[in-house]
């Protein structure tokens, strides 16, 4: 068996029915850890020593007949800006390099109590506010698929370790695309929950009004046990939604038959690479032959919310580093130092206007496009996997303009604060992934979930590894 | 604050001046939530 290789549930239903131990799966990751490490820094801590005794303190619990959960002794490690109570959260940064957690993020005691073991930290952007998966201060993650090309961030670490097979899972946290864009670069799947629907509290805040929690999988399937697990209620993070969530993971086997797939007409097409468009389309004709019909719809004016969020995460971000930047400037990395300056240059009735313009844009989209498909598709990014060489071009002009192109796409799903599903679609000749997006309406991740489960049902994109 | 700073959100405020303008006196940062929940299946 390569245990490596399975997913979350399939190594969990191995370990119940004593095919593998939990120790076993723990030395296989972490062999798996330590042999990557050197080719893609994915890691910033890997915890062998705390992740072996604690998956032969599960071994035990499963010897008396102790299961914790779902997750019982499934490995994992996380983007490290989880907080764990005593136990350093460095956050990409220099700055909380030896910052020691005051609290235990309730994700983590989530998955804690699903019998998930943590491992180890991920590498990740600086205050997890760069997509691209530079890191000035840990170094560079780097891509499994090609290590001379970006993984995509801020939860950089989460997608290169997942994809290369160095954890089961991992969580990484979604402001303008974190979840998305790292799942499309390193091929992996992923969900970023509807705005709410996961606790914050102990995660790292980067922008509180648009900051979501959620998972990096290799299946959708993954994706939807884990998110499970973390949503719902939460009486530390004041907006969670106290809604139940739904069994997702049982909902994943209905057929998709009659499910109403949506295809932008503007903006999400717009200076696509070919052979993204080409593999989203490839992508439409597998959902069509699964019995979903195909609808074009137009869409709204997604450059002014993408706009909108902008103004929101530079205000909020800024105001939440103000202290740092005043007193400790020169511990920003300059591209960093460089986009928190330009929050200073937010106006607060720009800020304001951004929020108050959020539930009319949400209305509009769901007036426009959810009330004529249950999905929408798109593309993740318009341009192909660029080189960590090309793309290391810290502050400036050059930058500022990259990083706004890197989040085009993935940035209104943040300010309309919709359910938004990663999958990978397909490869371009270079041999990169390519990922899809799946948004569904506000807590409708069910449908996000069961068309993104239907698609590695009918293609085998998902399964492929890459060769390191 | 840099004039690359100024020059950037100069061009956001650009994107978004037309539906910035288009808000109605009542309209506030909650509604967004309502709205949220309005379309929840």
């Amino acid at each position: 068996m390569n245990v490596v290789a399975l997913s979350c549930r399939e190594l969990a239903a191995a370990i119940l029915q004593k095919k593998i131990s939990c120790v076993k799966a723990m030395e296989a990751v972490l062999e798996r850890a330590h042999a990557v490490q050197p080719k893609l820094n994915c890691f910033i801590r890997i915890d062998a020593d705390a992740g072996l005794e604690a998956a032969r303190a599960a071994d035990r619990d499963l010897a008396r007949g102790f299961v914790r959960g779902p997750l019982h002794g499934v490995p994992m490690a996380h983007k490290d800006m989880y907080y764990r109570n005593g136990v350093v959260s460095t956050c990409g940064s220099k700055i909380a390099r030896e910052r020691l957690a005051q609290t235990t993020a309730t994700a983590l005691e989530r998955l804690d109590a699903a019998g998930a073991i943590q491992f180890g930290v991920l590498n990740m952007a600086e205050f997890a506010f760069n997509p691209t998966g530079h890191n000035w201060h840990y170094g560079h993650c780097r891509n499994p698929w090609d290590p001379k090309r970006v993984t995509g961030g801020s939860s950089s670490g989460s997608g290169s370790a997942t994809a290369a097979r160095a954890t089961f899972a991992a969580l990484g946290s979604d402001t303008g695309g974190s979840i998305r864009l790292p799942a499309h670069f390193c091929g992996t799947s992923g969900i970023k929950p509807t705005y709410a629907r996961v606790s914050r509290a102990g995660a790292m805040p980067l922008s509180f009004s648009l900051d979501t929690v959620g998972p990096l999988t290799r299946t959708v399937e993954d994706a939807a046990l884990i998110a499970q697990l973390l949503a719902g209620p939460d009486p530390r993070d004041p907006v969670c939604d106290p809604r139940p969530v739904p069994d997702w993971t049982a909902q994943l086997a209905r057929p998709i038959a009659g499910m109403r797939i949506g295809r932008p007409r503007q903006y999400f097409y717009d200076d696509c690479d070919a052979e993204i468009a080409a593999a989203m389309e490839s992508s439409l004709e597998v959902f069509r032959k699964l019995g979903a019909t195909l609808v074009d719809v137009d869409m709204p004016d997604m450059a002014a919310w993408n706009a909108a969020g902008v103004l929101i995460i530079g205000a909020e971000a800024t105001a939440a580093h103000g202290h740092w930047l005043r007193t400790r400037p020169q511990d920003y990395s300059e591209q960093l130092r460089g986009r928190l300056q330009q929050g200073l240059a937010v106006p607060a009735t720009a800020y304001i206007d951004a929020l108050r313009l959020r539930g009319a844009a949400l209305a509009e989209f769901c007036g426009k496009v959810f009330s004529q498909v249950d999905v929408l598709h798109a593309p993740v990014i318009a341009f192909q996997t660029p080189s960590i060489e090309e793309t290391d071009i810290g502050g400036g002009e050059r930058a500022v303009k990259l990083l706004a192109n890197v989040t085009r796409l993935t940035r209104p799903g943040n300010y309309l604060g919709v359910p938004t599903v990663s999958a990978i679609a397909g490869f371009t000749k270079a041999g990169m992934p390519v990922g899809m997006q799946l948004m569904a309406k506000p807590f409708d991740e069910t449908s996000a979930l069961r068309a993104g489960h239907a698609f590695q049902g009918a293609t085998d994109w998902h399964t492929r590894e890459p060769a390191l | 604050m840099t004039e690359q700073a100024k020059a950037f959100v100069e061009a956001l405020l650009k994107a978004a001046a037309a539906a910035f303008d288009k808000l109605p006196l009542e309209s506030e940062p909650a509604q967004y939530i309502a709205e949220q929940r309005k379309h929840a299946p």
